[in-house]
């Protein structure tokens, strides 16, 4: 075992501050520094949409499934859209078997806050017949390997399976109420917007980090999530406790949400025609 | 969090001032703390204090498919809750012998006894049919849940009303606002009542008590509740043992049982209905914002409430032990006084921000009050509690 | 501003407990502790602190669960956890009246109750939820009928000595032109609120003293 090594075990606090002092990560980084984004779409072949995000170490991968239901009484024109969430104990000793914790709902509702807000999914679209037969889409999102910033990587890569879906066609018949499925899956589903987020980690009033590590977020008190859409606009702010912060530093965040939603787009969008492209 | 343990000498307290045929809380020994109901913004939101005891019941509807083996009647669901609000050792989300007893009171009472038209609820045979859920929450527990959860849960039940609904030819459901249409007010054919004695045991004398507060409730040797209604009709009986009683005894119970659910009945059906019509005559409805009593300004209230009764009021303690009924007074001086400076306070303090002190408010509330709180003690009770107001150990034999 | 009804000391078996009203959202919070915890939430060095939020109907689900979450987190930043270790503070909320402020009053429920319990605090919270109308006008304290009709929902939590963000939360799309216009905003209602409480605890102890 190295000196440093011993060093993180015994200190681990200022071993992580002796890095901060510098302006950097344990993992070399800056503060401002994002880890490389690795994106490959139709990983899962049973479902009709899916894909596989890697954010550093951080591994999740998401599958839409599709199925047929009948439409809810109060909305009788509207499909259904349910994403879920699953952190299983094999990504992370963090989290244990059994029903859904704390980290997993959250970052479901996240998902599901971000789909209202953005309207990138009109449910109309989604409805066949009316009153009687319409698709839902089953999100689920599941980590592989946990090192930090989960909310960022399961949007990333829920976006991407979702555009990725590809549904058969269905036709219903009123008067023998049957139903016809065609064979070939070709009918995408449109989206109207594409919202990317972006996470830091609050360390002190004045240091905070992007796209934080497992470690990262140990090490700090609160993070806070933006979501913006492409033309700017704000879509989803997220900032539970932690770190009190100012007005100017949540601007901060805001101009640096900004730089990567091109870039996270134009990431999903070259994995999708590399797709194409192979089948 | 663990249960507060209840002392030696509080124990001793209450079982001495039972046996001397006082209460600690100066209550008769068949006299129910005053009760108190108020209703949310919606349709069936209800919360009642019994004391200051306090539970709130919300009823809430959905359209569902009927059981296949009863295809045109509603659905009726109730469940009872207990948090850490109602005392610091309940746990949330976990179940314990307390709710399981209650859950079986208003199960047999509300849904067992039918008092519900439920072919009523039914929209359209082996298709729809409502679905009424009733969630019983008890906010603070002092004493005598059942009782509370009861009247709680059947007030918000009558003072309910669902939306209206138009079935079309293909069997499609459309559910119109209140806007669009009149709701529908659920009709109660029965009234059902819950009423808990507790039974002390001492010196082989068994005193029977109504409506026993937390403190009675932990030192009662055993209880009897009966749920019952107007019409004569007996809908759950629970006496769990570790006290025995007569046949004639129980007979006796369950006969002055029966004479306080006819005012109790009538009490529930008065309120709902008052509120209702309230609630169609004028355009803005308050809900609960401005028509709570909080427990604080309760308790100065009871205090205010002694003192109004008369300077006459006097513990009935025999003479043998004075000292322990000079301390009693004196703790009782020192509580008027508390009262009285903190009025003061209070009406010194003006109101000048566009906030309205809730503290005013209420106060305003709790003195008008005083006519209208509800206490279910009646001229015919308080007789009978002079002539009969314990069983002895004679009677049983 | 909608007009904020507030009251302490409402439940007489909780440690501190208080009912807040802003318009037609009613919020009931209670508390109670710092008390014994059982030992799988024991923590060596600070105060397990316990949040469970009830909706007024039906029962809690996952958005309930999310709400919680944030209500917990942003009471857990604000407490002195370190002062008492090896106890456990539980604040239940229970909504008795639902009209679309559910988060915002909950949080100044929970603050107060905190209060009325004594339990110590770095500061106070107060939490301020502003809707933009689809005329593009901002409202403060909206009804739920107001908030359905909105393009954006924001909620801020402010801290009660620098009034600087403790928790945010927002739905919908805005430019953050108007985002700052809504921070700007609530800030200034935050400070209203502070007052607030402030009134409210010394008319209790003023009460107590004599």
């Amino acid at each position: 075992m190295t000196s440093m090594e011993i060093w993180k075990i015994f200190e681990p606090d200022n071993y992580y501050k002796s890095f901060l002092e510098q302006n950097k990560r344990p993992d070399g980084r800056g503060l401002v520094d994002t880890r490389p984004i690795t994106i490959k779409v139709g990983t899962v072949n049973t479902a009709e949409g899916s894909a596989t995000v890697r954010i550093g170490h951080t591994a999740v991968m998401c599958g839409v499934k599709a199925e047929l239901a009948k439409p809810a009484l109060r909305k009788p024109n509207e499909g259904f859209i349910v994403p879920n969430v699953e952190l299983y104990p094999c990504c992370s000793p963090k989290f244990k078997a059994g029903p859904p914790g704390e980290k997993a709902m959250e970052a479901s509702q996240f998902i599901k806050n971000v789909i209202i807000s953005s309207k990138m999914l009109n449910l109309e679209e989604l409805c066949i017949k009316s009153n009687k037969l319409a698709w839902c889409l089953y999100c689920d999102v599941v980590c592989l390997n946990y090192d930090g910033n989960l909310l960022d990587a399961a949007l990333v890569s829920f976006m991407a399976a979702l555009q990725n879906v590809k549904l058969p066609e269905v036709t219903y018949d009123e008067e023998t109420e049957r139903i016809h499925v065609g064979l070939d899956r070709s009918i995408p589903v449109i989206l109207k917007a594409k919202p990317v987020s972006t996470t830091f980690t609050l360390w002190s009033e004045e240091i905070q980090l992007i796209d934080p590590t497992a470690e990262d977020e140990d090490q700090g008190s609160g993070e806070v999530t933006v979501v913006l859409l492409e033309d700017g606009k704000m879509c989803t702010i997220n900032k539970s406790g932690g770190q009190l912060i100012t007005h100017e530093t949540l601007d901060l965040f805001v101009r640096h949400g900004k730089e990567q939603i091109k870039k996270i787009n134009d990431c999903i969008e070259r994995a999708l025609i590399e797709q194409m492209d192979a089948s | 969090m663990r249960e507060t343990p209840l002392s030696t000498c509080e124990r001793a307290a209450v079982l001495a001032a039972i046996s001397r045929g006082v209460r600690l809380d100066n209550r008769g020994f068949l006299e129910v703390r005053d009760i108190n109901l108020s209703f949310g913004k919606e349709y069936g939101s209800c919360t009642v204090t019994l004391g200051e005891t306090r539970v709130l019941a919300q009823v809430t509807c959905e359209v569902v498919e009927p059981r296949p083996s009863r295809p045109n009647e509603g659905k009726l669901s109730i469940s009872v809750r207990l948090s850490p609000m109602a005392a610091p050792h309940f746990e949330s989300g976990r179940g314990n012998e307390l709710m399981d007893e209650l859950q079986m009171i208003l199960d047999r009472n509300i849904k067992e006894s039918r008092c519900l038209d439920l072919e009523a609820l039914c929209i359209m045979a082996e298709e729809s049919v409502w679905q009424l859920r009733v969630d019983v929450t008890v906010l603070n527990h002092a004493g005598n849940l059942g009782d509370a959860c009861n009247l709680a849960a059947v007030a918000a039940l009558r003072h309910f009303h669902r939306p209206d609904v138009s079935v079309e030819e293909d069997g499609r459901v459309t559910i119109h606002t209140f806007e669009e249409s009149e709701p529908i007010a659920t009709y109660m054919k029965k009234v059902p009542v819950c009423l808990t004695y507790a039974f002390f045991i001492i010196d082989e004398n068994i005193h029977m008590l109504m409506d026993p507060s937390e403190k009675e409730e932990r030192v009662m040797s055993g209880k009897l509740v009966v749920g019952l209604n107007p019409h004569g009709e007996i809908t759950s009986l629970i006496f769990p043992g570790r006290v025995l009683l007569s046949k004639k005894d129980i007979m006796n119970c369950i006969k002055s049982a029966f004479k306080k659910a006819k005012f109790s009945a009538e009490m529930i059906q008065n309120l709902v209905d008052e509120d209702i019509v309230k609630r169609k005559s004028s355009v803005k409805v308050d809900g609960f914002a401005k028509n709570l009593i909080s427990d604080t300004v309760y308790a100065s209230h009871m205090v205010k409430k002694t003192i109004d009764k008369g300077q006459n009021f006097k513990f009935q303690v025999p003479r043998e032990s004075d000292e322990e009924n000079g301390s009693l007074n004196d703790e009782m001086d020192e509580d008027i006084n508390d009262e009285e400076s903190g009025d003061d306070n209070s009406d010194a303090k003006p109101n000048k921000s566009d906030i309205l002190w809730r503290i005013q408010s209420i106060r305003q509330a709790s003195t008008k009050d005083d006519d209208a709180t509800h206490s279910m003690e009646t001229d015919g009770e308080s007789e009978e509690e002079e002539k009969k107001p314990k069983l002895t150990a004679q009677d049983l034999i | 501003m909608s007009q904020h009804l507030c009251e302490i000391g409402y439940l007489s078996r909780s440690d501190g407990s208080s009912l807040y009203c802003i318009g037609g959202t009613v919020v009931l919070a209670s508390v109670n502790g710092p008390g014994d915890v059982k030992a799988s939430n024991r923590h060596y060095n600070r105060t397990q602190l316990d949040v469970c939020y009830s909706p007024s109907t039906g029962q809690s689900m996952i958005g309930e669960r999310a709400l919680e979450s944030v209500i917990s987190k942003t009471i857990e930043q604000a407490i002195i956890v370190h002062l008492h270790p090896r106890t456990a503070i539980n604040v239940t909320l229970q909504e008795m009246q639902s009209d679309g402020l559910a988060l915002s009053t909950s949080i100044n429920a929970a603050c107060l109750a905190l209060l009325d319990a004594g339990v110590q605090m770095k500061s106070t919270f107060s939490a301020v939820t502003c809707c933009i109308a689809s005329s593009g006008a901002i409202i403060l304290e909206p009804t739920e009928a107001e908030i359905k009709e909105s393009s954006a929902v924001v909620t801020f939590v402010f801290d009660g000595l620098e009034y600087n963000v403790l928790s945010a939360y927002q739905d919908g799309s805005l430019d953050s032109d108007t985002f700052n216009l809504c921070l700007i905003k609530c800030q200034l209602a935050a400070k209203d609120i502070t007052a607030i409480f402030r009134k409210t605890i010394e008319d209790k102890h003023k009460f107590d003293k004599s």
